[in-house]
């Protein structure tokens, strides 16, 4: 911190803030100051505070102690402070101009449609930032949504911009596409903050990287003066790194049975538009078919049709080779499916319930005479607690559990009873580094029990870690499938997913 | 923590309000009243200061028992009964019509065939609009209220017409046969046996609902129907049945006060069950154990106001308002001290 | 006969505009019906002591706020159960106006004010129907070309949105409340103003049936204005059928509930149908 003052557009001192609820500091006497001009990667596993300080530094959150101060900007009240979301938040019944217009200063109180498209589109073509400005908002993809968010930062004419895993939810040319107008916003002078779990992209893209670790700044160095090993060593701390398990459980060759899972030709679309285009896939026990794929693209459709939530407009979906006329949540899980579905939070898991109403919700038949359904429930719960090494009691109400802890139940909700067939979509989504690696574990001890997993993703790295067998979602159509190592690598994949390949 | 350990945490705070409560009914008295010691004195203590208004008290207990019970179990499967005035009216109105066209049944088979005719109507109104829900996602809330408004001015049009009593001074239907009569236990009250079915269904609502795999997935559907949905329960039938149940209460209720309190059907003569079961589930934050307390204190307070009215010089409309104001603050979470929930993430 | 559906669809339209601003801001705004009641009441006591039409009107205005200000206060600064409140103001309302009745009048029936102000109309439509067709294209002109308007869109049930732009949803939500307050203030003034008299429970349901055809409009306000037309068309052909037909009043009164509940079950299973 030894930047002389009058360089830097942000300083940080001592910011401090915890949360109400259980008195944990997500940021803890953080101090350092960011140069002008430069791109910065903040680094940290999930947890280690990087959102929170971003919030405060946004002006969405205040910091408990601790002072903020922007050089550059006389007004110091984070006006020139622009954020783009991880998870982008957008009016989805009004459309893109519209959502611009409602972070646009207001002089007046009328609308002038025609003037603030105009200036819009300016900034469109100076920046190459495509985006149909009627589109409601509902209709974009995450990647659509993420560049209105950055068109309203960019009308604003924002100097610092603050970006939260923005690659996250992009196919791997999009993410280029993005770091390259980083790059160049970073030439106009801008100052850039950008979250980041991939040390790769910290090393392409940034000028510096801070990592944070438990709410605690670990380090802040140039990006020439610090090696890889050194970072992830500050992010995951020593020794909590983890064998390669997933290698050791031994990859069978799956049997030529009837397949567990089989789709034939469906066809769905929805309000008009094709989302799923004459698929057809089969899954064998004891194999993990991976299925890459952008979820706007295809991808939450799928989720949505073999669970039952969408029914096909054609097409005939099979269960251990029995058809299944008209499948429904009810009747999926009849048929004993294991399920961990994308959204967490409102599919997985009930916040306002008990852990152990959670815990109990496949298992609901509970034998045993002694006492009642109650105190069986919370033996049960007992005993899945400590199996899934959950940090919680049965009684405790979900809410108060931490993402990680929630994800854990849900883990050990899904696995427990050995399921001949597992769909799980996204699985590493919001865990940290060494928890994925148990995930990934979990998943191939599931298949070595002659599991049949079907796994949805858009993680590329998960996928070729996986699978036994891979097919890339693009446009809702579905490619062939072929083993992992043959045609299939990160830069095929990512290809297909784009849709690259077919330019 | 335990059960017992939560319970001793959540009541003190709704204690906080039923004393803001009594406060505010107090200084409407005090602003309403010329001669405010004496309303106040037949407000308060004033039920148990003679057997009728005791009696009376207890009576409108059992009712508003019988009603509560009915939205706590529709709120708990996540379904809101907006119905129960029509729903209580319904049930009255079978009653009376099965009595009257079956008047010379023994007494036990026509108090039964009488609450088994009112709870069907109730069950059958609240049906419908579980039907609705489920096949076409129809929001009960308001299916309930419309079904329920629409067949409360049938039934006044039944009670000024066809089954009125012309030999009446009031608009009411004629009255039911003596032998289909509750007898009453403190007389000259109408507190009557049926007060027994509170200390039954409570208790098994209770056991129901916390206690056996049907009420755990009523409860999870009404706490988040996502999640219910994907963990494979039957939401059509969950949809459906907690609505009928607690329709079939309110029909229920509407029985007994013909055969135990009014003996005739009077033109809008729910006194409000309906509405208030509403309030006194909200109190018991839908939990059956806290439903009787939240009873006697509600039924307590309309009931002194009515006696407070007969008494005083308190105008009639003085129950309503307090009881307005009090729909106004039992609900609030920042009386009660509550924090706002917050998501984990 | 058109003209006349539309003057009678008039205090629907209104209170529906009104329920728009708090169902777009995420509010279930159930205590319509008391505000309109409260709204009919003081238009009848205004004019009663000698106000004129529009003393009258905005004296409904300012008591339907006031009541709305009641609502909002128990609704979010106690937090409260938005139901439950909603409920209290249904039943406070009407409690209340009789009690003042009472203390004014010495009766708690029908008011009648000694003297009945003309309400001028020109092609068919009096002042107020066509007050509430220039307050529907000012509804509309707000919602979708002022920054309030955009803001309110945008806020229903997400209430992150408003907190990333630096917006307090609750004080989107109590302006919706107010407003709504206002306009079923005026709504009530026009149902009691044209008949000239006070008639306690007047509103009818009109509260719960503008919160329907919100529903039945898709928030959108061409799908209202049908809806509430449909409505009263439908209460017209009901009153129409009366005499034809002899179905006695009693029971006419039970026909737009069902009507509204038919119209909701139709409009639902059209919508399954095309999915």
């Amino acid at each position: 911190m030894t930047e002389p003052v009058s360089y830097s557009s942000i300083v940080l001192t001592e910011i401090t803030r915890s949360f109400r609820k259980n008195g944990i500091k997500a940021c803890d006497n953080i101090s350092f100051s960011v140069k002008n001009g430069e791109i910065l990667a903040i680094m940290g596993e999930n947890g280690a505070g990087k959102s929170t300080l971003m919030h405060i530094l946004s002006g969405f959150m205040k910091a408990d102690r601790g002072s903020l101060v922007f050089p550059a900007d006389p007004d110091q009240n984070h006006p020139s402070v622009g954020m783009i979301h991880q998870k982008p938040i957008l009016a989805g019944n009004l459309n893109v101009w519209e959502n611009i217009a409602l972070g646009h200063p207001q002089k007046s109180l009328v609308v002038k449609p025609a003037e603030l498209s105009s200036s819009i589109r300016r900034i469109q073509e100076n920046y190459g930032l495509a985006l149909d400005l009627s589109m409601k908002g509902w209709e974009l993809t995450a990647a659509q949504i993420q560049r209105a968010e950055l068109l309203e930062c960019l009308l604003l004419d924002r100097k610092i911009l603050i970006f939260d895993e923005p690659t996250a939810s992009l196919s791997e040319q999009q993410a280029e596409e993005l770091l390259l107008l980083l790059k160049r916003l970073k030439g106009e002078g801008r100052t850039i903050l950008y979250i980041t779990h991939k040390i790769k992209e910290a090393y392409h893209l940034a000028d510096r990287i801070a990592v944070l670790r438990k709410g605690k700044l670990k380090m802040i160095s140039p990006v020439g003066e610090i090696s890889p090993e050194a970072v992830s060593e500050a992010m995951i701390g020593k020794g909590a790194e983890i064998p390669d398990m997933i290698r050791k459980a031994e990859r069978k060759t799956f049997s030529e049975a009837v397949p567990v899972l089989e789709l034939k030709n469906i066809n769905y679309s929805h309000q008009g538009s094709i989302r799923l285009k004459d698929l057809s896939l089969q899954l064998h026990a004891g194999e993990i078919l991976g299925i890459a794929g952008i979820r706007e693209n295809g991808l939450a459709c799928l989720e949505d049709l073999i669970t039952g939530a969408v029914r096909p407009q054609s097409g005939k979906i099979l269960l251990k080779g029995k058809m299944i006329p008209y499948l429904t949540p009810f009747r999926f899980r009849k048929h004993g499916i294991s399920y961990i579905p994308a959204d967490r939070l409102k599919r997985g898991a009930s916040l306002d319930s008990t852990l152990g109403e959670n815990l109990i919700l496949l298992k609901r038949k509970l034998e045993g005479n002694a006492g009642s359904y109650k105190t069986k429930l919370i033996q049960w719960a007992k005993k899945l607690i400590s199996k899934g090494e959950i940090e919680g009691q049965a009684e405790q109400k979900v809410r108060t559990l931490s993402g990680g802890n929630i994800q854990k139940m849900i883990l050990v909700r899904e696995m427990h009873e050995a399921p001949a067939l597992l769909i799980i979509s996204e699985p590493s989504w919001g865990l940290d580094f060494s928890s994925r690696e148990k995930l990934h574990y979990q998943i191939s001890n599931a298949r070595s029990r002659d599991a049949a997993v079907l796994l949805l993703t858009t993680d590329i790295d998960e996928i070729l870690i996986l699978s036994d067998r891979i097919a890339v979602l693009t446009g809702g159509e579905l490619s062939e499938t072929a083993p992992a190592g043959q045609d299939w690598n990160r830069k095929t994949i990512g290809e297909r997913m784009t849709g690259a390949d077919r330019l | 923590m335990n059960p017992s350990e939560k319970k001793e945490f959540r009541l003190p705070p709704v204690f906080l309000i039923l004393l803001l409560c009594i406060a505010a009914a107090t200084g409407l008295i005090l602003l309403l009243s010329n001669d405010p010691a004496e309303a106040l004195y037949y407000f308060f203590p004033g039920i148990f200061s003679n057997r009728l208004y005791l009696g009376n008290f207890l009576n409108y207990s059992v009712l508003l028992s019988l009603t509560g019970l009915g939205i706590i179990i529709a709120f708990n499967a996540g379904s809101f009964n907006l119905g129960g005035e029509g729903q209580v009216y319904a049930g009255a109105i079978c009653a009376i019509a099965a009595a009257l066209k079956f008047p010379d049944l023994p007494s036990g088979a026509g108090i039964i065939m009488m609450t088994l005719c009112g709870t069907a109507a109730g069950a059958l109104l609240a049906a419908l609009s579980g039907i609705m829900k489920s096949r076409w996602q129809v929001n009960e809330l308001i299916s309930t209220f419309l079904l329920s408004a629409g067949i409360t001015k049938v039934i006044d049009y039944l009670i000024l017409g066809p089954l009125s009593n012309p030999d009446s001074y009031l608009i009411t239907t004629g009255e039911i046969p003596l032998q289909y009569r509750l007898p009453p236990i403190i007389p000259p009250s109408h507190f009557n046996l049926s007060f027994l079915l509170v200390f039954i269904l409570i208790p098994a609502s209770y056991f129901y609902l916390h206690h056996s795999r049907g009420g755990y997935e009523l409860r999870m559907i009404g706490y988040n129907r996502e999640f219910a949905r994907f963990g494979g329960l039957n939401l059509g039938m969950y949809d459906t049945a907690p609505l009928t149940v607690s329709g079939a209460l309110h029909g229920l209720t509407g029985a007994i006060a013909v055969s135990g309190t009014y003996f005739a059907g009077i033109l809008g003569f729910t006194f409000g069950l309906g509405w208030n079961g509403i309030a006194v589930a909200m109190i018991a934050s839908r939990n059956p154990a806290y439903l009787l307390p939240a009873v006697l204190f509600f039924s307590w307070m309309t009931q002194g106001a009515r006696v407070a009215v007969l008494q005083s010089d308190l105008s009639l409309e003085l129950g309503n308002i307090i009881q307005g104001v009090l729909f106004l603050l039992i609900s609030s979470q920042a009386l009660r001290g509550l924090q706002k929930k917050r998501d984990p993430l | 006969m058109i003209s006349g559906i539309l003057n009678n669809a008039a205090p629907l339209l209104l209170a529906a505009m009104g329920g728009l601003f708090t169902e777009l801001a995420g509010v279930l705004n159930i205590a319509m019906e008391g505000m309109i009641l409260t709204g009919a009441f003081t238009a009848i006591l205004v004019s009663n002591f000698g106000g004129g039409l529009l003393t009258s009107t905005l004296c409904a205005a300012l008591a339907g706020l006031l009541t709305a200000w009641v609502f909002s206060l128990t609704s979010f600064k106690l937090r409260g159960n938005i139901f439950i409140t909603g409920l209290g103001i249904n039943i406070l309302m009407p409690a209340l106006t009789a009690s003042f009745s009472q203390k004014i009048f010495g009766n708690q029936g029908i008011i009648h004010p000694g003297s009945l102000r003309h309400i001028p109309s020109t092609a068919g439509l009096d002042l107020y129907t066509w007050g509430t067709l220039a307050c529907t294209g000012a509804v509309m002109f707000i919602l979708y070309r002022t920054y309030p308007g955009l803001t309110l869109r945008a806020s229903g049930r997400q209430k992150d949105l408003l907190k990333s732009k630096g917006i307090s949803p609750e004080k989107v939500q109590t302006a919706a409340v107010l407003i709504s307050g206002m306009m079923c203030g005026i709504s009530g003034a026009i149902l009691s103003l044209r008949l000239g008299a006070y008639v306690p429970g007047m509103s009818a349901g009109k509260g719960w049936i503008a919160l329907v055809a919100i529903y039945l409009g898709y928030k959108k306000i061409p799908g209202i204005v049908a809806a509430c037309i449909f409505f009263t068309a439908a209460e017209a052909i009901a009153n129409q059928a009366q005499g034809i037909l002899q179905i006695p009043p009693s029971l006419i009164l039970s026909f737009p509930y069902f009507f509204t509940l038919m119209g909701l079950g139709l409009f639902a299973i059209l919508k399954k149908r095309r999915q």
